[in-house]
C-alpha cells in the first residue's frame, strides 16, 4: 500500500510536523515519525488516521484528536461529580484495543459511572475521554457509533417483546430485511431467548432479561462493548453462556471493559484488571502482576526433617523475596514470599548446607479476592461478600 | 443508516408502545364511543334546537369529541416518556447513535401520528352518523390535525418537565386534561360561553387548541367557517408554538437525564 505524507499539529512541540503513512486496514495512514511518541496531535480534516499493532506506529489518530497506538478508550482527568460529591474523580485510564478490561471495585466506586460517561449516557463534569479517538463531549454521535453499552438494569419497555426489542436494536444500526430477521433470530438462539421471544419483557424472568440485556449487543457487535455487572441476577449456566460470549466478541475484534465487583467474574474475563476505588483507579494490571504485587502475597508452607534448627530459619530469612516467615511446629513452616517460583530453589539450595532436609513444599498464591482486599481495604469485604 | 431513519425506528416504537397498550385503547375508544353515542344522541334529543349554524347538537359534538380522542392520544406521549424515563429506555436511547434532538423530534413525531392515526379511527366511526365528514375537506384538514396532534404533544413535555414522580405526572395530566376539554367550545358553543363566563374566560376558550381544532372540523361539517376566529392560521400559530415549547422542554429533560442520570 503506498506511503502517503500527512501534515499534523504537535502538541507537545506545538508546531506542525510531518509525517509519513501507509494506509491501515482501518483507515487513513500509519504514521512513522518517532519524535511524536505518547504526544497528543491535531490533524486537520479531512486527514482521518488509524494506528495499527505494528511497532513503530505510535498513535492513533481519528478526527481532530489523537491518542497512543492501540488505545480504545482514554480517559483524560474524567470527573463527574453530583453536587459536592464525586462520583468519579479525575480518572486517568487507559483501555487497549482488543482487550478484556475488567472494572473491579466495590459498590460506589465510580463503574458504572465511568461506563455511562463513556456511553454518553451521561455528561462529564469535567475533563473528557475518547473513545477509538472520538472525544465523547465533542463528537458523541460519533462515540454511539462505536459504542455499545449493557446496562446493569435490563432496558425495555415493558409490554415489548424479546423478539422487538432485538429487532428495533437491529434496525438502529442499519440491518434490515432477511439479515436482521437472521441475525435477531441467531442471537435469540444464542442466548436461549429463543422459546422466549414472544414473551412481554415485563413476563421474562431477572436472568432472561439480563440476557437479552447483553444479547443487545451482540446484535450489532461494536467495536467497543461495555458491560455493567453482566451476570447479576443470572444463574450459573447463564453465567459461563454469557462469560463465553463476551471472550468470543473479543475473539471477533471488540474491545470489552467490563464492571464487576464479583472476583470470579474478573479472574475468568480479565485480560487486564482496574481496580477502582472512590471514584477513582486504585490500580491496573494484569492478574499475575497484581498477585505479585502485594508483598508476601505467596504463602509456601515448608515440610522439614528432622527439625528446623535456629541456623536454617535464618538462612530462609536470609533468601531474597522473603517478606517472613512463621514457624508453626517443631518441623513446619509459614514463609510469606514474594514470587515464589523465584524464591523456592535458593530456599532449598541454602538450607541444604544446615543438614535439614525438606520434605514438604505447598505454595498457595494470593487469590483476587485477597488483591481486591490489598486495595479496597474494608470495602472489599462487602463487596465480594 | 442515515440518522433521519434512526429518528424514524424510535418514532415507530414509541408509536407501537402506545397502540400496544391495549387497554388503554380499549379505554379510549370505550370513553370516546359513550361520549359521542350517548351524550351526543341524548342531548340531541333533549335540545332539538340548532345550535349553532345548521348543526344539531349530535353534529356539534362529533368533532368535540374527534378532537379530544386526537388530545388524549397525543398527550399519551407523555405517559410513555415518563415509562421511558423510570425503566430506563430513554437512557438507552441516549446511547444510540441518534443525537438528541432527533429523540426529542422521534417522541412528537410519534405523539403526533398517534393523535392523527386515533383521530381518523373516530372521524371515520363519526362519519356514518354525520356524512358531511366523508370529504376531500376532511382529508385535507390531516396535515393540520397532525400538527395539532404534535403541539398538543408539548403540554405533555412540560408534564414530563415538572413531574418527577408517576404518581405527580397522572394527576398533572388528569387535572390538565380536564381543564382543556372544559374550557373550550368541545362540548358547548363559544355563544353560550360568553353568556355565563366572563371576556377573559371566553378568550381562552377561544385560544384554547381543542376549542380551534374542533371548530376546524365543524366548519367542515357546517360547510363552511363557522367563526372567524377559529381559522386554520390559527390553528396552526397555536400548534407551532406549544410545538417549540414541547421541543425545548423534552430538550431540557433529556439533557437533565445526560447530566444527573436520572429525572
Amino acid at each position: 500500500m503506498p506511503n502517503r505524507t500527512v501534515k499534523i499539529f504537535n502538541s507537545n512541540s506545538r508546531r506542525a510536523e510531518t509525517a509519513r503513512g501507509s494506509p491501515s486496514l482501518v483507515n487513513g495512514a500509519r504514521l512513522r515519525t518517532s519524535s511524536l511518541r505518547g504526544s497528543w496531535v491535531r490533524i486537520p480534516p479531512p486527514a482521518l488516521l488509524s494506528g495499527t499493532r505494528d511497532r513503530n506506529v505510535f498513535l492513533c489518530i481519528t478526527g481532530t484528536f489523537g491518542v497512543g497506538l492501540n488505545t480504545a478508550v482514554q480517559t483524560f482527568d474524567l470527573t463527574k461529580a453530583y453536587g459536592n460529591a464525586k462520583a468519579l474523580d479525575a480518572l486517568n485510564l487507559k483501555v487497549r484495543q482488543g482487550e478484556i478490561l475488567v472494572l473491579l471495585g466495590p459498590n460506589g466506586s465510580g463503574k458504572t459511572t465511568f461506563l455511562n460517561l463513556i456511553s454518553t449516557v451521561l455528561r462529564p463534569t469535567s475533563g473528557t475521554a475518547t473513545v477509538m479517538g472520538y472525544d465523547i463531549v465533542k463528537q458523541s454521535l460519533k462515540v454511539r457509533e462505536t459504542i455499545g453499552i449493557s446496562f446493569q438494569e435490563p432496558r425495555g419497555f415493558w409490554r415489548h417483546k424479546p423478539y422487538h426489542i432485538l429487532s428495533f436494536h437491529a434496525a438502529i444500526y442499519g440491518l434490515k430485511g432477511k439479515e436482521k430477521s437472521e441475525v435477531v433470530d441467531q442471537t435469540l438462539k444464542d442466548f436461549e431467548l429463543w422459546t422466549s421471544r414472544n414473551k412481554r419483557f415485563m413476563e421474562l424472568s431477572g436472568g432472561q432479561g439480563k440476557r437479552l440485556e447483553v444479547a443487545k449487543l451482540f446484535v450489532n457487535r461494536p467495536k467497543v462493548a461495555v458491560f455493567d455487572e453482566p451476570t447479576a441476577m443470572v444463574d450459573l449456566d447463564g453465567k459461563r453462556l454469557i462469560w463465553d460470549k463476551i471472550r468470543q466478541l473479543r475473539e471477533q475484534g471488540s474491545t470489552l471493559v467490563v464492571a464487576t465487583n464479583e472476583v470470579r467474574e474478573a479472574e475468568y474475563l480479565a485480560d487486564r484488571i482496574s481496580i477502582m476505588k472512590g471514584g477513582k483507579e486504585v490500580v491496573t494490571q494484569d492478574l499475575r502482576t497484581l498477585k505479585d504485587s502485594i508483598s508476601g502475597g505467596d504463602v509456601v508452607e515448608v515440610g522439614v526433617s528432622p527439625t528446623i534448627t535456629s541456623g536454617a530459619l535464618k538462612a530462609i530469612e536470609e533468601v531474597p523475596g522473603t517478606v517472613r516467615v512463621t514457624q508453626t511446629s517443631e518441623n513446619m513452616l509459614n514463609a510469606f514470599v514474594n514470587r515464589s517460583e523465584d524464591w523456592l530453589p535458593q530456599m532449598m539450595a541454602s538450607v541444604q548446607s544446615f543438614g535439614v532436609k525438606i520434605t514438604s513444599i505447598r505454595v498457595s498464591e494470593p487469590s483476587l479476592d485477597d488483591v481486591f482486599l490489598h486495595y479496597t481495604g474494608k470495602e472489599a469485604v462487602k463487596a465480594s461478600a | 443508516m442515515s440518522n433521519f431513519r434512526r429518528m424514524l425506528q424510535i418514532t415507530r416504537v414509541d408509536l407501537s408502545y402506545f397502540f400496544r397498550t391495549k387497554w388503554l385503547i380499549g379505554t379510549l375508544i370505550g370513553l370516546n364511543m359513550t361520549d359521542m353515542l350517548v351524550v351526543g344522541l341524548v342531548y340531541k334529543g333533549m335540545m332539538p334546537a340548532v345550535v349553532e349554524g345548521n348543526l344539531n347538537y349530535f353534529q356539534f359534538y362529533a368533532p368535540g369529541v374527534i378532537i379530544t380522542g386526537l388530545f388524549f392520544a397525543s398527550f399519551d406521549v407523555g405517559r410513555r416518556v415518563h415509562l421511558g424515563l423510570t425503566e430506563g429506555v430513554s437512557q438507552y436511547y441516549l446511547t444510540l447513535p441518534v443525537s438528541l434532538n432527533e429523540v426529542v423530534y422521534a417522541h412528537l413525531l410519534s405523539a403526533g401520528l398517534g393523535g392523527a392515526i386515533y383521530a381518523g379511527v373516530l372521524t371515520v366511526i363519526a362519519a356514518a352518523l354525520v356524512p358531511q365528514l366523508v370529504s376531500l375537506s376532511t382529508l385535507a384538514l390531516v396535515p393540520f390535525m397532525f400538527v395539532l396532534s404534535m403541539g398538543l404533544a408539548g403540554i405533555a413535555a412540560v408534564l414530563n418537565l415538572f413531574s418527577k414522580s408517576g404518581d405527580r405526572y397522572f394527576t398533572f395530566a388528569d387535572g390538565i386534561q380536564t381543564v382543556m376539554v372544559s374550557l373550550s367550545t368541545i362540548a358547548y358553543p363559544i355563544s353560550i360561553i360568553g353568556k355565563y363566563l366572563p371576556n377573559s374566560v371566553v378568550m381562552l376558550v377561544e385560544l384554547n387548541p381543542l376549542s380551534q381544532g374542533a371548530e376546524a372540523l365543524r366548519a367542515i361539517v357546517n360547510g363552511g367557517p363557522s367563526s372567524p376566529a377559529f381559522t386554520i392560521p390559527s390553528l396552526l400559530i397555536t400548534s407551532l408554538v406549544l410545538l417549540v415549547v414541547g421541543v425545548v422542554s423534552y430538550r431540557h429533560v433529556f439533557t437533565k437525564l445526560r447530566e444527573v442520570g436520572k429525572i
